[in-house]
């Protein structure tokens, strides 16, 4: 039998291989094409434009009376022409709407609001008194999705803006991520940014100034992580025919598609993901001819955890909302009916995201199950080891010279050695500990389990280490 | 002990794919490892370089800005380094200058090569080649170039959208209109890079550009030159203007209601309010829009009757219409919110009001 599990093994890993060098070569078209396609010297036609496209930032809220009112203070600062914030509350139990009321003098309005997603009951819609773009619904809990919900009913513009209210955006976000909307000669219904990590970061009223590597190795892994998710992992798909997530912390959506779609599934775990793979199926259904565009451009700031408990609440909450995503439209597996997405995008997910720490673990016990008992061929599988080991490594390396390629925010020696050696020690301990997260995730998908959980966060600026640093705040999957 | 283990490796066809592979890996990470060394010392010396352009050019260059002599002896100390670090150091002043500054620019870009450099890339068969050089040609070609950027009238959209721009400044109305005379615009967001293109021409350009009005293929494109000549040449607007009002095209008619906005006189009115009974709600919305304009007996009577209607947007445009103008408006939207019988026409004068109450407040920013 063992030769047959050695051969099985070798072709999971050489399939995973080929896919895996297939999306760099792919990224690395996509991101020259991107770098040639960004447009920042017409930023200033632009903004001096009255009919430059509206959009409208949803930011849903649930128990962050500690960082809303700055949240929303730093979105109102994002350089775009028209431009308004929905803060949607979603039956906060703290102060959050309080901090709103008092800082942004709301008043009660009866501002209509379509219904063209059912949602749960909104009890008063608010306008801000001082602040004319700015509006605030306050309604019954119902979970994010149904609070992005409310926000999608309650925008009037053709494009919303889903963000997390704990990410830190570039000032020139929106105006980056709307480029593909104007200038790609195909119906893009939606744009994705890339997320990068603000652990070790310097941060000044909310705006990135300095990018440096965090002290802790737990967040240097996740980094590295990050290069390679965002930077040939998303912008591979979109030569594939799309991607299947949107980071729920910052996309860009034309409203009417996503009305048309449905919007959020009220109990997915993973919402973002669901509602784009939802998108796809549904335009796909209609023949309409569109695009889901993922922009390497780095966006957005968010950050990491950097202890292992929230780590694994983290990882664990990702790969239930993977597995609840990919168990709800199971149905594009190998269909043709779903060209490329349900040809190749769905399958890679599937077999290498959602079942990938299953066929790992499988083979770690296989691994400890030779040299524990013997009899079988060790020489394969130590070369195997080696090569696996290797071929991680060199996949980490290509991420991070894409990075130096295009946007190279991770500049200097020491910097770029301290991230090679992460890419280099992730592979012994932090793969095997998030690949048990993964699992345990599976696991509660399997039986059932549903809850959130929280998560703590340290804060983007900590000027005084005596000061208490943790928040608990809902926690925001990436 | 080692050599025997290699030998066995070797010997074995699968071990000997897997040993392959593992030189072939560490042989990839080595020439990696050693490339991000190199970046990382070329990075370093590009932010020195960056520096020193910087510092020994920048009062040169501005004094080349004032004195042309000195431009040619610029160029001459700029060409020493290289081609990249002088299009970093340049590349800001093509967008932030304009009038005779963006000339004399654009004269230093021609001495330093970076001019034809930028030509030979408009002729690439790569796309992003063809779209970095057509961004730069954009803001900095000259007449000399028109033929150039006019080789691109059948080019890609990013491309050709761009060079409808460069020909919007250098270029006459005839061959703007070849640029974008088959151009189609698929989306209402594609339109934007348009409004830029359009923006750009002088009085006599969007004259001669009217001639050509109803040969562009594109309604979006005809809709967006109608508005614009009703603000920039009214005359030549109103010679299409009733044309658009029965076009089957509804982006041609929604054109037909802004730029019947914009003109205002008292013989528009009878074709808005035609306008505002319209079979597509998006164009009766439109012509609600605009009727604040005209404050008569009639226009009231149409956006009351508007506030009833069945689209949501139409309800709001009237509202918003009613409550910009003055009194009457006012007491309509208050007759409607409090002893209305439609609801949703209620709602919709209700909200009005309040926000009519809000904006009044002092110290109230509109964006």
């Amino acid at each position: 039998m063992t030769p047959y599990i050695d051969t099985l093994v070798l072709v999971y890993f050489l399939s995973l291989n080929f896919v895996y060098g297939m999306l760099i070569a792919l990224s690395v078209y996509e991101l020259v094409a991107r770098m040639a396609s960004r447009l920042p010297e017409f930023d200033n036609i632009f903004l001096s434009q009255e009919s430059s496209p509206p959009i409208s930032i949803l930011v849903p809220a649930f128990n962050e009376e500690a960082s809303i009112v700055d949240s929303v203070r730093a979105l109102m600062q994002l350089i775009y022409p028209s431009l308004s914030v929905i803060v949607v509350n979603d039956g906060s139990t703290d102060e959050t709407l309080q901090r709103l009321k008092e800082r942004f003098e709301l008043v009660p309005t009866d501002l209509v609001v379509r219904r063209d997603v059912e949602t749960q009951p909104v009890k008063m819609i608010y306008h801000s008194s001082v602040e004319s773009r700015l509006i605030v619904v306050d309604k019954e809990n119902g979970g994010k999705a149904d609070a992005l919900n409310v926000g999608i009913n309650a925008a009037r513009s053709p494009l919303v803006c889903c963000v997390d209210s704990d990410t830190i955006l570039d000032r020139k976000a929106l105006l980056r991520m709307i480029e593909p909307f104007l200038y790609y000669d195909d119906q893009v219904i939606a744009v994705g940014g890339t997320v990068r990590l603000a652990n070790g970061c310097k941060v000044k009223d909310g705006i990135i100034e300095e990018v440096t590597l965090p002290k802790s190795w737990l967040a240097r892994f996740q980094i590295v992580e990050y290069l390679r998710a965002f930077l040939f992992g998303r912008m591979g798909y979109n030569r594939l025919g799309g991607n299947l997530i949107i980071s729920g912390a910052f996309g860009l959506f034309a409203r009417d598609k996503l009305v048309q779609a449905g919007a959020y599934q009220e109990g997915s775990i993973g919402e973002d993901m669901e509602l784009v793979v939802r998108l796809h199926k549904s335009l796909i259904k209609k023949k309409e001819k569109y695009r889901i565009v993922f922009l390497p451009d780095p966006v957005c700031y968010t950050e990491a955890p950097e202890t292992l408990k929230v780590l694994g609440k983290q990882r664990d909450r990702w790969h239930r909302g993977l597995s609840d995503t990919m168990m709800r439209h199971k149905e594009m597996l190998f269909n043709p009916a779903y060209g490329k997405i349900g040809v190749v995008v769905f399958p890679i997910y599937f077999f290498f995201e959602f079942l990938g720490p299953v066929i790992e673990f499988f083979g770690y016990i296989y691994f400890l199950y030779i040299i524990l008992f013997g009899g079988v061929d060790v020489n394969f599988t130590l070369l195997f080891f080696i090569v696996a080991i290797c071929g991680g490594f060199l996949l980490s390396l290509q991420s991070i010279i894409l990075d130096a390629l295009s946007f190279n925010i991770y500049k200097g020696a020491k910097v770029r050695a301290g991230l090679v050696l992460a890419a280099w020690l992730e592979n012994f301990g932090y793969r095997q500990i998030t690949l048990y997260y993964r699992l345990r995730g599976l696991f509660k998908f399997i039986t059932g389990e549903k809850s959130w959980g929280t998560m703590s966060r340290k804060g983007f600026e900590q000027k005084n280490e005596n000061e208490p640093k943790k928040e608990t705040v809902q926690e925001k999957g990436a | 002990m080692l050599y025997d283990m290699l030998d066995t490796i070797w010997a074995d066809p699968l071990y000997k794919i897997l040993a392959t592979a593992i030189l072939v890996e560490l042989g990839i990470i080595l020439v990696t490892v050693f490339w991000l060394i190199l970046h990382t010392i070329r990075d370093r010396h590009r932010r020195y370089l960056e520096k020193k352009i910087n510092n020994e050019l920048s009062a040169k260059f501005f004094a080349a800005l004032e004195d042309d002599k000195l431009i040619k002896q610029l160029a001459d100390e700029a060409i020493q380094y290289p081609t990249e670090i002088i299009r970093s150091f340049i590349e800001p002043f093509i967008t932030s200058t304009s009038g005779v500054y963006k000339t004399k620019v654009a004269r230093l870009y021609r001495y330093l090569g970076l001019l034809e450099a930028d030509i030979a890339d408009s002729h690439s068969n790569l796309l992003h080649r063809r779209i970095k050089a057509m961004r730069r040609l954009a803001v900095i070609a000259t007449d000399r170039e028109k033929k150039v950027i006019l080789d691109r009238r059948n080019d890609r959209y990013p491309v050709r959208i761009l060079a409808s721009n460069a020909i919007s400044h250098i270029g006459t109305a005839e061959e703007l209109f070849m640029m974008l005379q088959d151009l189609i615009l698929k989306s209402r967001l594609m339109e934007e890079p348009l409004y830029a293109v359009i923006h750009n021409l002088s009085i006599p350009k969007i004259t001669e550009l009217m001639s050509y009005w109803d040969r562009i293929v594109c309604p979006r494109i005809r809709r967006i030159l109608l508005i614009a000549s009703s603000r920039m040449v009214p005359e030549e607007c109103i010679k299409w203007l009733r044309a658009a009002s029965i076009d089957p095209s509804i982006e041609i008619r929604i054109g037909a209601c802004n730029a019947a906005g914009e003109l205002a006189g008292s013989n528009i009115l009878p074709m808005l309010l035609f306008l505002a009974k319209d079979t597509e709600w998006q164009v009766r919305a439109q012509a609600v829009r605009v009727l604040k304009k005209w404050k008569e007996e009639q226009s009231y009577r149409a956006l009351e009757t508007a506030l009833g209607d069945r689209s949501f947007w139409v309800r709001q445009n009237a509202a918003t219409a009613l409550s910009s103008m003055g009194k009457q408006g006012i007491e309509i939207l208050k007759k409607t919110a409090y002893v209305g019988k439609d609801p949703f026409a209620a709602d919709t004068a209700r909200q009005e009001l309040q926000r009519y109450i809000l904006i009044r407040r002092e110290g109230y920013t509109v964006q």
